[in-house]
């Protein structure tokens, strides 16, 4: 009888007493689950490069790099089409638009590091303190996409009047921001940038190119005050950046043949940034006549020895030319948006040329174009000739010029058709599809992109007149 | 058994010892009394000095030292007065006569039994008075003649009974001589008989009704389901196995009130594979609960073998439900499997079965033809649309379209053009399919079981095998199961122990790679049968040429991977379950029990790619590259085959402690249960692991030789890839602790009252522990009101009442009340990277489902019609839903407990016996209906595009989870244009049409699910014979058809199986006689979706289904056969369509894919 008692009670025992409760409770559903907490947690977070390192794909869809062929044109999508020909309503209807929500869950992601790492105890550490650095860095790059795509050109003098873009400061979701003024989102974006200066490392990431560092820093702040025309600040950061780091890729050591001649990590390369993947039809490198083609008269600024012809464009059997894989490494046809030197170094030859340092500006343009040029690749061979320009403004001319050929399928050039045009460049794009002849005459209110009709939707903030 | 018969018993103590003693007495004179054993030898004469004991101690001694057993009924003895005794070598009378006197009781001795009665002078005393008793012995037999052991043999008007033996025997001592039985078998009919010395053979006929004496298991307890306050659903093992299926669940289909079968449609919603009553969530599982005896199953439903259950029990209401709480919102299903029978000799059983599949209906699905394929190639070849493919020189063109291509390209005459789409044009890609690629399919079963026990031990075993080689040429199953179930009562039936495993092994296996026939002509093989050469992914031309010799050979000929298995599916499955209990009667009426459930299931997928597959070739070729210089080959990929592993491991621990405690006296029963549960779920496995280079022969790969760090460019195009042959490993685990509380009172057996509490706790994660838990309840009551004095009414002999309202739950264990994020190695970094899956919540809780039950259960006329009503309704609170939610939170939608609904029903069953002589005519009918609504939604709803194409996301309130809305059509424009009502007026203005919010503009159709669902079957049996056949229906509910699809068919893999091609729209004046809009191209989507959406293509779903017919023989033992019984049968299954509402030829059960397969199934069982 006893052993029959002995087995009731330690089962009953057992059953009272076998585990922890809580313990048992707190096994996590899912091993991969998890509450970030850790620094590693958040370093995890930022490192998702399928969230992060992304920037928006209209402006490349309505710059002027490329034009689409007719049958590839109809091919496309409605927000596709639609960029590509500067409607008024591009979206119509069609969701969500990768240009707005990818780049706020960006935001998303770094305020939910920069919220979860503020109740952290290792915050303090150095290691606590990069990561604050890295989701502030991030967050910047994302803010400044979407107000250069959504918003005005800054202009210092309305900035305070021009709607802004919803600044999402923490990663709760039972919120809603405003668009407030043009002037409130730069301050924040340079005031998070000015944070995180002193909490990045000094030299440029190695191999995980897609970490901020100080030198990916600097050249942001650059490309940023280029774009407000605050040429002073640009050319102040982009001498902060060369002189931390400088070095070019000698074009002559690449590999020609193939349709990807750059390697990730390169020697360039300082922040590694795509263009998102959605209407990767009208955007995307391709070899094939599938997609995109490089506009006629932009292939007829390339001389023969530049080697920039021969490695950033495949010429067709009809004579077209289709854009080869950028710096963005990887296997990604998505152009690369990020942050290399050569940019740098053309912002600081345009800042000095602006400044009527002639010389200095075009003795920084042949320190990169000198890296471009084949002389062997004619016969009779053709050393490279340094630049020449008798004014500032016909320096400036030049170095404009060799922007928009080196930083060609950057994402960079619908931005630089904005800020020039505001400073009087007087550019009208046209194009005809099927027959129809679309333009796009200078300040076009068609320059800052329709806010997504969703967020109109849902979260009542003001549409962009267009 | 009888629970009102009681024996002598010990007054209880508080010392546990002596409770035991008597407990093991007690179990003891049950033994005796049920298995009709002798007590064994005693003394005849008592001796006996007591002095103020009460009545049923001094019985007690006088038991010890008689042998007699003591009946009463435990109201009387309570009362009674104690006793003062001295005697010594008395006799049983004279002792008997001295205890007796004075109380307000008194005695009658019989064959080794005391029969204690009242003395006042009852109606029933008068009777005893005049009757002499006499000794009653018999047999209980089927129809057939078998014994029926375990029958219940009761004394009409009296507690006494009887339970038959292992042959079927019978014996009761000291009966009125007019007395009547009532005998009474699970799954018989209740048979009367005037009592005889020897009655014979009794026969019992199976009950006709399933709501007759049914016991309800709900795996914590089983009930007497006429003593249940909940609302329960039996099947009966012969109901189980009037169908043939291999997968136990799809047996209910068509014969369980309150439960569908979701079937194909293009909603789009969520379905769960079951639904009961409904669907009470949104988003979280809606899948039942299943129990496989005492607890949850989590395996696959396709490894329990059909044919080792015994019982199936649905559970609906909160009172039958509930105690199972947080998992039960979506009801349980409750299978009980075969056990053994105490004292029957061993039985063996065998059943085969073979069922044959006709080939799939390939015409069924309305389809562009080949020459208007072929049309609308021409047109889009003609407007440029494969220009940038002809153009990159190596991407797969049509074998039209290269035709149209050489003949512009001037290498093809026009005659010859002519000639060659002239051929194509009388190609029907269904004939090669139907040749090629399907066949009749051949399911076989077979089960052989043995079952017996002896007096204190009974076993069951068996063992089945099922070979299933299905319509898909390379498609086939294997299955093994082995179950053995052993239960043992030691310590004289105090204590009992069961142990018992179910093992199964299933083995499917089917092609790795699909065979695509891409194009309505497509031909895989030539007039002599040999393979020819499809386009793929790459342009034969080109596959041919590319690489010059120097790589595998790309081209792609479906009918060799077809015939030579060059890509294989392998998947195993082995799962078992080890399930043992223990429980012990600790007093009378309180019994503590232990249960432990162990299971494990592994599935482990292997897809081979032998090199030859063209799937190999193609991956090897795709990075292959040429050394220009040196012609070298380099294949990053290394030349082999490649074999992808996946293996996923489900182990679970169940242990649950019980007490069970039932009490009765004067005109009270009371019965409870309580417990705690703990279960532990851990479902660990990997995935992804691939073996590049991988030789089958020896099983070696070259792994070591590939670069995971390279992006290699492909052989074509301008796209690179990498290799990864990275395992992903996961983990997922549940845990949880719960208490659980259930109760039941009876008054009269006319009033019942029930209550059930449970607390679930499991790890939901980032909640703090206490927030774990959540408590549901529910409360039920009934009445039997036929039991009433009052109640005379002959025509309805039974009736009852229940009501019952309370809580169940559902579990999503997906979603935090923290910010949570998973981790994976995903990154072209190298590194381990994170993604949020879940923005934080602070306000999360759990879902609820509140039910109502109101049922009544009935019988005409001694079961000539018996049924059941339920009216119920189930509302969940607190659902998780999603919202839309503005993009610059950095979501598109949000999760959260946003969601009410309402799902209200009717539930009936009636069964008759039409015809009731020689021949026996039975019906069964089903009936269940059911409306739902969505009664809160938190935030607002997006475009009316959303709420027409996806509205399950984002449902409107007022209106079911599954509605169907549509754009109000407007006709064409008279340019083919389709119109739709935009602020009052047609527009084409498709962007404004889609973005609106005004739901006005939309047509509500109704719910896109029956609302009115049943079956009705009628079982004719004469002689041997069975016939039965069982005839469906669904009403009530609306389908969106599928018609023609500018977008699809003009997409780049074109769709061409769509309808109305011929009825568009192709020149003015067509606007008048048709709603299908012209082809444009290119197309726009918007344009193509106001057709696709619109109120035109809605069709009414009501249906009547003839869904199988059954037809068996069963062989009386007879002398020609050396088999107790055999029974032969044949089952013909998914016979089609009786009437449809729709007149498109549209099975309203197949809207997408193809029908249900029409099958004939030859079975056999027999018991040796």
């Amino acid at each position: 009888m006893k052993t029959y008692k002995l087995i009731i009670y330690t089962v009953l025992l057992l059953m009272i007493t076998s585990c922890d409760k809580a313990e048992f409770l707190d096994k996590k559903p899912s091993a991969s689950l998890v509450v970030p907490t850790k620094l590693e947690d958040f370093r995890r977070l930022l490192d998702n490069t399928n969230i992060f390192n992304f920037t928006g794909g209209l402006a490349q869809m309505s710059g002027d790099d490329y034009y689409m062929e007719n049958a590839q044109y109809m091919a496309g999508i409605t927000t596709q089409r639609n960029a590509y020909i500067w409607a008024k309503d591009i979206y119509i209807g069609e969701g969500p638009v990768a240009d707005w929500f990818q780049l706020y869950r960006e935001v998303f992601y770094a305020n939910a590091v920069l919220d979860g790492l503020g109740k952290s105890s290792e915050i303090e550490t150095a290691e606590g303190q990069y990561i604050k650095g890295w989701a502030l860095f991030a967050r910047a790059y994302a803010f400044y996409d979407l107000a250069r795509g959504f918003c005005k050109s800054y202009d210092a003098a309305t900035a305070n009047q021009d709607l802004g873009i919803p600044l999402r400061l923490t990663a709760s979701i039972d919120y809603t921001a405003d668009r407030g003024t043009l002037q409130k989102t730069f301050d924040q974006i340079l005031g998070d940038l000015a944070t995180a200066e002193p909490l990045l490392p000094t030299t440029r990431q190695e191999f995980y190119q897609n970490r901020p560092s100080k030198v990916a820093l600097y050249a942001l702040l650059a490309r940023i005050y280029l774009d407000m025309r605050n040429y002073t600040e640009a050319e102040s950061y982009a001498d902060k950046c060369l002189n931390t780091y400088n070095q070019l890729i000698d074009y002559n050591t690449v590999n020609k043949t193939t349709l990807n001649p750059f390697l990730t990590p390169n020697d360039e390369l300082i922040y590694n940034v795509s263009q998102v993947a959605a209407y990767s039809s009208f955007t995307n490198a391709s070899a094939a006549a599938t997609g995109a083609k490089v506009l006629p008269q932009l292939i007829a600024t390339y001389s023969d020895n530049d080697l920039r012809k021969v490695l950033y464009f495949t010429k067709l059997v009809d004579n077209t030319y289709t854009k080869k894989n950028g710096y963005y490494g990887f296997g990604s046809t998505y152009p690369f948006t990020g942050l290399a030197t050569d940019e740098v170094y053309l912002i600081k030859a345009e800042c000095l040329a602006r400044r009527n340092q002639t010389q200095t500006a075009l003795t920084t343009l042949d320190q990169l174009l000198v890296k471009r040029w084949n002389p062997g690749a004619t016969n009779p061979s053709k050393p490279y000739q340094n630049a020449v320009a008798s004014t500032p403004e016909e320096a400036l001319s030049l170095i404009l010029l060799e922007r928009r050929k080196e930083l060609v399928w950057r994402g960079l050039r619908w931005y630089d058709l904005k800020r020039l045009n505001k400073s009087g460049a007087n550019i009208t794009l046209t194009r005809t599809v099927n027959g129809n002849t679309y333009s796009l005459p200078p300040n076009d209110l068609r320059y800052v992109f329709p806010i997504p009709d969703d967020e109109i939707l849902l979260s009542g903030i003001q549409q962009n007149l267009r | 058994m009888n629970l009102n018969l009681h024996y002598k018993q010990g007054r209880p103590r508080h010392a546990l010892h002596k409770f035991l003693l008597v407990m093991k007495l007690v179990i003891i004179l049950i033994t005796t009394a049920i298995l009709q054993v002798s007590a064994g030898t005693y003394a005849q004469t008592i001796t006996l000095n007591r002095t103020n004991v009460p009545l049923e101690k001094v019985m007690k001694e006088i038991r010890q030292q008689t042998g007699y057993d003591f009946f009463y009924d435990l109201k009387l003895i309570k009362n009674a007065k104690h006793v003062n005794i001295n005697v010594k070598n008395a006799s049983l009378d004279e002792v008997l006569d001295k205890c007796f006197a004075g109380q307000s009781l008194t005695y009658k001795i019989g064959d080794k039994v005391v029969m204690i009665k009242e003395k006042a002078p009852s109606f029933l005393d008068k009777v005893v008075q005049v009757f002499q008793s006499i000794d009653v012995k018999g047999r209980v037999v089927d129809e057939k003649g078998n014994p029926l052991p375990g029958a219940s043999i009761k004394v009409k008007g009296t507690d006494v009974t009887a339970i038959s033996d292992a042959s079927g025997a019978f014996f009761l001592a000291a009966v009125d001589e007019k007395a009547v039985l009532v005998i009474s078998f699970i799954g018989y009919e209740v048979k009367e008989v005037n009592v005889g010395q020897d009655l014979g053979d009794v026969a019992l006929s199976i009950a006709v009704g399933e709501l007759n004496e049914v016991e309800v298991s709900t795996g914590y307890q089983t009930l007497n389901k006429e003593r249940a306050t909940g609302a329960f659903v039996q099947i009966s093992n012969s109901l189980i196995n009037r169908s043939v299926g291999t997968n136990i669940l799809e047996r209910l289909d068509g014969i369980t009130s309150s439960l569908i079968f979701p079937k194909s449609s293009n909603i789009g919603a969520p379905r769960s594979s079951i639904e009961i009553r409904g669907r009470s969530t949104l988003f979280s599982s809606a899948e039942p609960l299943v129990i496989l005896d005492n607890f949850p199953y989590e395996g696959e439903y396709n490894n329990i073998n059909p044919n080792d259950v015994e019982s199936i029990t649905v559970l609906t209401d909160a009172a039958a439900a509930s105690i199972w709480g947080a998992r039960a919102g979506n009801g349980v299903i409750v299978i009980t499997t075969k056990k053994g029978k105490l004292n029957t000799k061993p039985q063996v059983n065998f059943t085969g079965i073979v069922n044959i599949g006709d080939k799939p209906d390939l015409y069924y699905t309305p389809r562009l033809t080949s020459e208007q394929y072929l049309e609308v190639e021409r047109f889009l070849f003609d407007r440029g649309a494969f220009n940038t493919i002809i153009n990159n020189g190596y991407g797969a063109l049509s074998p039209a379209v290269e035709l149209m291509l050489a003949n512009r390209n001037g290498t093809l005459n026009a005659t010859d053009y002519a000639a060659g789409i002239e051929r194509l044009k009388g190609m029907d890609s269904r004939v090669q399919q139907l040749k090629y690629q399907f066949r009749t399919s051949v399911n076989q079963q077979y089960q052989a079981s043995v079952s017996g026990g002896g007096t204190n031990q009974k076993y069951f075993l068996s063992a089945g095998y099922d070979k299933n080689l299905n319509s898909d040429v390379n498609s086939n199953n294997d299955r093994v199961t082995l179950n053995a179930n052993n239960t043992y009562f030691l310590l004289n039936n105090k204590l009992e122990i069961n142990a018992g495993i179910i093992l199964t092994a299933a083995k499917n296996q089917g092609l790795g790679v699909g065979v695509g026939f891409n194009y309505p002509y497509t031909q895989i093989a030539d007039e002599n049968g040999n393979p020819l050469v499809v386009a793929n992914v790459l342009r034969p031309s080109y596959a041919t040429t590319a690489g010059n010799g120097k790589l595998l050979d790309w081209l792609y000929c479906p009918l060799d991977e077809i015939n030579n298995r060059y890509s294989t599916l392998t998947s195993t499955l082995m799962d078992y379950r080890i399930n043992t209990s223990l429980s012990y009667k600790i007093l009378k009426g309180l019994k503590a029990s232990a249960y432990y459930s162990y299971s494990r299931g592994n599935s482990e997928s292997r897809k081979l790619d032998k090199v030859e597959s063209y799937y190999a070739r193609n991956e090897i070729n795709k990075l292959a590259q040429i050394n220009p210089a040196t012609g070298a080959v380099f294949n990053p990929l290394p030349v082999g085959g490649i074999l992808e592993t996946m293996s996923s491991n489900i182990v679970s621990h169940n242990g649950r402690f019980q007490l069970n405690y039932s009490h009765e006296w004067k005109r009270h029963e009371i019965n409870l249960l309580s417990g705690t549960e703990i279960r532990t779920t851990d479902n660990p496995g990997v995935g992804g692991n691939i073996f590049y280079g991988y030789n089958p022969d020896n099983s070696t790969n070259r792994n070591a030789a590939v670069n995971t760090n390279v992006d290699y460019p492909l052989f074509y195009g301008s796209s690179t890839s990498r290799l990864v042959f990275q395992p992903n490993i996961f983990e997922n685990n549940n845990r949880n602790l719960s208490y659980y509380f259930n109760s039941s009172y009876s008054f009269d057996a006319k009033y019942i009252a029930s209550i059930s509490v449970r607390r679930d706790e499991s790890n939901l994660f980032g909640v703090s522990t206490n927030q774990k838990g959540v408590p549901l309840w529910s409360a039920g009551v009934a009445w039997n009101v036929d039991k009433e004095a009052f109640y005379s009414f002959d025509l309805l002999t039974k009736l009852k009442l229940r009501a019952s309202y309370g809580y169940t739950g559902n579990v999503n264990n997906n979603i935090s009340a923290y910010l949570t994020a998973d981790s994976q190695n995903n990154s072209p970094y190298g590194l381990v990277v994170s993604n949020i899956i879940n923005p934080p919540n602070p306000s999360l809780t759990w879902e609820k489902v509140k039910n109502l039950n109101f049922g009544l259960d009935f019988s005409i006329k001694k079961d000539i019609v018996n049924g059941s009503i339920d009216v119920w309704s189930k509302a969940g609170v607190d659902l998780i839903g999603n919202s839309p939610i503005a993009p610059q939170t950095g979501l598109l939608q949000f999760t959260g407990n946003t969601a009410n609904t309402l799902t209200k029903g009717l539930d009936v069953q009636l069964n008759s016996v039409n015809i009731n002589k020689k021949i026996k005519w039975l019906t069964t009918f089903i009936y269940s209906y059911q409306r739902s609504e969505v009664t809160e939604y938190k935030v607002s709803n997006g475009s009316n595009f959303n709420v027409v194409s996806s509205n399950y996301n984002n449902p409107l309130k007022g209106y079911p989870f599954y509605a169907l809305f549509s754009f109000k059509y407007a006709g064409l424009d008279a340019t083919g244009n389709p119109q739709a009502i935009l602020n009052g007026a047609p527009s084409i203005n498709y962007a404004g049409v889609r973005n609106s919010v005004n739901r006005n503009e939309l047509t509500y159709s109704g719910s896109a699910v029956p609302t009115s669902f049943g079956s009705l079957r009628n079982t004719i049996i004469y002689k041997g014979i069975d016939f039965s056949f069982n005839v469906t229906y669904k009403l009530g509910y609306y389908f969106r058809r599928n018609s023609l699809n500018n977008s699809t068919l003009y997409a780049t893999a074109p769709t061409f199986t769509m309808s109305d091609y011929e009825s568009r729209w192709q020149k003015p004046g067509d606007e008048a006689i048709t709603n299908v809009p012209s082809l444009i191209y290119p197309t726009t989507a918007a344009r193509t979706s106001i057709y696709q959406y619109s109120d035109v293509l809605v069709e009414k779903g009501d249906h009547v289904r003839l869904r199988d017919i059954r037809l068996g023989y069963t062989f009386n033992k007879t002398k020609y056969l050396p088999v107790r019984n055999l029974n032969i049968f044949c089952y013909v299954n998914n016979l089609g369509i009786l009437w449809k509402a729709n007149h498109k030829n549209i099975d309203p059960d197949a809207v997408t894919g193809l029908p249900a397969i029409r099958s004939v199934a030859f079975g056999i069982r027999m018991d040796l």
